[in-house]
């Protein structure tokens, strides 16, 4: 940031030159301005941010999808991919891919067909495996609840890709990328200054809700509800109280089928939960194997 | 193609590269296929080996999901595969082996008589050798090497891979120290020798050296399997049997290492009567094979990779050699030939630990990838009511 010019205290120029070289002394601080600048704060500034995605609005524009690409300078996963699934050219998650959308085309017995569409997105798990098995520190939860990657510290272990159940975070491998680990960051910068995530923002039909978790919780509820009396019965919320071994997803959805028609995960393991346990007999294994190694060794010796 | 894309036939439909999707039913079946069976899909899909061609004026109508198949999303598995190789899988082995060396080293240093000497120094020696390449293989795993000392940046010990290269790092330099102790000095360090003209902190000191370092090594041997247990990976997520297993195998490789260390250099025929090395190779061995039943048992059919996918062959070679290691080193042999049937059976119990460590890593590989058991890996339990289950047919 380069330093402002003093400020002189009127507009006028000063017709005494000492007198102007006074002034400019006076307001000598004001050249340099602070370092942190003031940026407007949510108003409770520890509620958790978070996305409510209600695939029952989305018409599969993928607008998601450029956004977060654009405003992430994220590179392109190869022009002219094709994979004949649908619509769907970007297929799953990934280091360079942090907006995913899936398009299922359900072919109904009496001509009822429907297409299917589900923006994919980081869940941003409050207890995140991701974070707990990454080794360097670099996975944290920030100031916003959100699960965020510190791009400056990982060294691309792997570990997290790994232990994630979603199957959302990748490794730039290729030749001339960083060979970091990525994922959604819930645009952290943009959070800070007060914006709306990319993805949220382009979204045209609101599908993609941006907002303190309750309130995104409450929201949710209320248009199940309303679904439910329209006579749309199979709508429900994935990840809004609990999903497999995990409590309220930061990041939750609203679907119409089975989670794996989306490839989403029916009941997403927390594969931390038992750890102590497996420690314990691993221990117990090797420190058996050795003592009766001593015991043959005592006897060997007395022989 | 055999199979039309379209319901309606244009000029441009014949140009069609598209792949078959594996959802789309064109054959009903009547009946059901149990869940038993995998949960295949019993109508036939379009897959690429599919026999018959429907006609093409017509398809059937087809259902959301018929009975016996499952929901799935194309042929794209919701989790990514793991992206550790072979530097992985050569790790788990030098690593375990290690760590089993220097336990059964400091064991004979500590509980064995005049006779244990050997094994004390070669233990040592292999210990030291083999921790050699493992710092190296870990950073050229990464993703950025030239960030390995991020690893240390924190101490997170609810990090598997964090407390395993902190134990590791303090393990290396107790394995350092060991082999240097035992070059300077000229002795072998035991109590029993070092009685006469070492003083007593001297002694202390070695006593709180070693003790330091077991517990070290001991977590240095088996914790490579709790880190793949606490993956959500198919083949390995929350698979209690890992650690015990590589623990395990670490003492049994390690005994072995030492075994064909000393055949290697013949003298006096220590451990004809069947020494500690090869028993406590064989209850490794035991409690090896235990572990492994334990592991496909936990695992059930999503143990596919190592029985039906491409690690089958290794898989097979791993227990096999294991078997065999045992079975040979048994054989009732004349005293000329106990030396090298006792090397023989060393070798091929090293060739089964390592394999097994291959086929583990790599076996996770095609798990990951495999639509079908990333699904399973997160299936609702039975026990519990299925959620969701309104939803399916």
């Amino acid at each position: 940031m380069t330093p402002q010019l003093p400020i002189l205290s009127s507009d006028e120029p000063s017709a005494d030159g000492g007198g102007a070289l006074f002034e400019v002394l006076e307001n000598f601080p004001n050249a340099f301005p602070p370092r942190r600048t003031e940026v407007p704060q949510p108003e409770d500034a520890h509620q958790t941010m978070g996305f409510f995605t209600d695939t029952t609005l989305c018409i599969g524009c993928k607008a998601c999808e450029v956004a977060c690409k654009q405003w992430n300078q994220l590179p392109s996963d190869g022009v002219g991919k094709l994979s004949g699934h649908s619509y769907d050219n970007t297929e799953h998650l990934s280091a360079t891919t942090w907006r995913h959308v899936a398009f299922k085309e359900k072919t109904g017995a009496d001509g009822t067909d429907r297409l299917l569409m589900l923006s994919d997105v980081c869940k941003h798990c409050e207890q995140a495996p991701c974070q707990q098995a990454c080794p360097t520190g670099s996975i944290i939860y920030n100031e916003f609840g959100n699960v965020y990657v510190q791009n400056d510290i990982c060294n691309g272990c792997g570990y997290c890709i790994s232990a994630c159940p979603f199957g959302v975070l990748g490794r730039a491998d290729h030749p001339h990328d960083d060979g970091h680990a990525h994922k959604c960051t819930l645009c952290m910068d943009r959070q800070e200054d007060g914006l709306t995530p990319a993805c949220a923002k382009a979204c045209p039909t609101a599908s993609i809700q941006f907002g303190p978790l309750d309130q995104l919780r409450s929201a949710a509820r209320g248009r199940v509800e309303q679904l439910h009396a329209r006579g749309n019965n199979s709508a429900y919320l994935y990840g809004c109280d609990s999903v497999g071994d995990y409590g309220p997803l930061t990041s939750f959805f609203l679907l119409d089928e089975h989670p794996n028609e989306y490839n989403l995960p029916e009941a997403p393991p927390q594969p931390f939960r038992g750890q102590g346990f497996r420690y314990a007999v691993s221990t117990a294994v090797g420190l058996g194997l050795t003592l009766l190694s001593a015991f043959w060794l005592a006897k060997e010796g007395k022989a | 193609m055999a199979q039309r894309d379209t319901p309606f036939h244009a000029p441009w439909t014949d140009a069609l590269q598209h792949r078959p999707d594996p959802n789309r039913v064109t054959e009903l079946q009547v009946s059901p296929t149990s869940p038993a069976a995998g949960g295949r899909v019993s109508a036939a899909t379009q897959q690429p080996s599919a026999a018959a061609a429907p006609s093409p004026e017509l398809l059937p109508p087809t259902s959301d999901h018929p009975p016996g198949s499952e929901p799935s999303y194309y042929d794209i598995s919701l989790l990514q595969a793991p992206v550790w190789k072979w530097q992985i899988a050569n790790y788990f082995f030098f690593g375990g082996l290690s760590a089993g060396a220097y336990l059964l080293a400091r064991m004979a240093a500590h509980f064995g008589g005049l006779r244990a000497h050997r094994t004390e120094r070669a233990g040592t020696w292999i210990a030291f050798v083999t921790v050699l390449p493992c710092p190296l293989l870990l950073i050229d795993d990464l993703g950025d090497p030239k960030r390995f000392h991020h690893m240390l940046r924190v101490f997170k010990p609810s990090s598997p891979m964090n407390l395993g290269t902190f134990m590791l790092t303090g393990y290396s330099g107790m394995v350092t120290a060991a082999l240097l102790r035992q070059l300077v000095t000229g002795r072998t360090g035991t109590p029993a020798e070092s009685g006469g003209t070492a003083g007593a902190p001297a002694k202390a000191w070695l006593l709180v050296h070693d003790a330091a370092g077991l517990p070290l090594a001991i977590v240095v041997a088996g914790y490579t399997g709790v880190l793949l247990s606490c993956t959500a990976n198919p083949l390995w997520c929350k698979n209690a049997w890992l650690g015990p297993m590589f623990s395990a195998s670490a003492i049994s490789t390690g005994a072995e290492a030492i075994q064909l260390a000393l055949d290697c250099r013949p003298s006096e025929d220590t451990n004809g009567s069947g020494g500690m090395l090869q028993k406590i190779d064989t209850a490794a061995h035991v409690v090896e094979a235990g572990c492994l039943a334990g592991f496909t048992r936990s695992a059930g059919d999503k143990a596919a990779p190592l029985h039906h996918g491409s690690m089958r062959r290794v898989h097979r070679f791993a227990v096999g050699a294991l078997v065999a290691s045992e079975v040979i080193k048994h054989l009732p042999v004349a005293p000329r030939w106990r030396r090298p049937v006792r090397m023989l059976a060393a070798a091929a119990g090293l060739a089964a630990g390592f394999s097994m460590r291959w086929a583990m890593v790599h076996g996770g590989h095609e798990a990951a990838n495999d639509p079908h058991l990333a699904r399973e890996v997160s299936r609702a339990e039975p026990s519990i009511e299925k959620p969701f289950s309104s939803l399916q047919e």
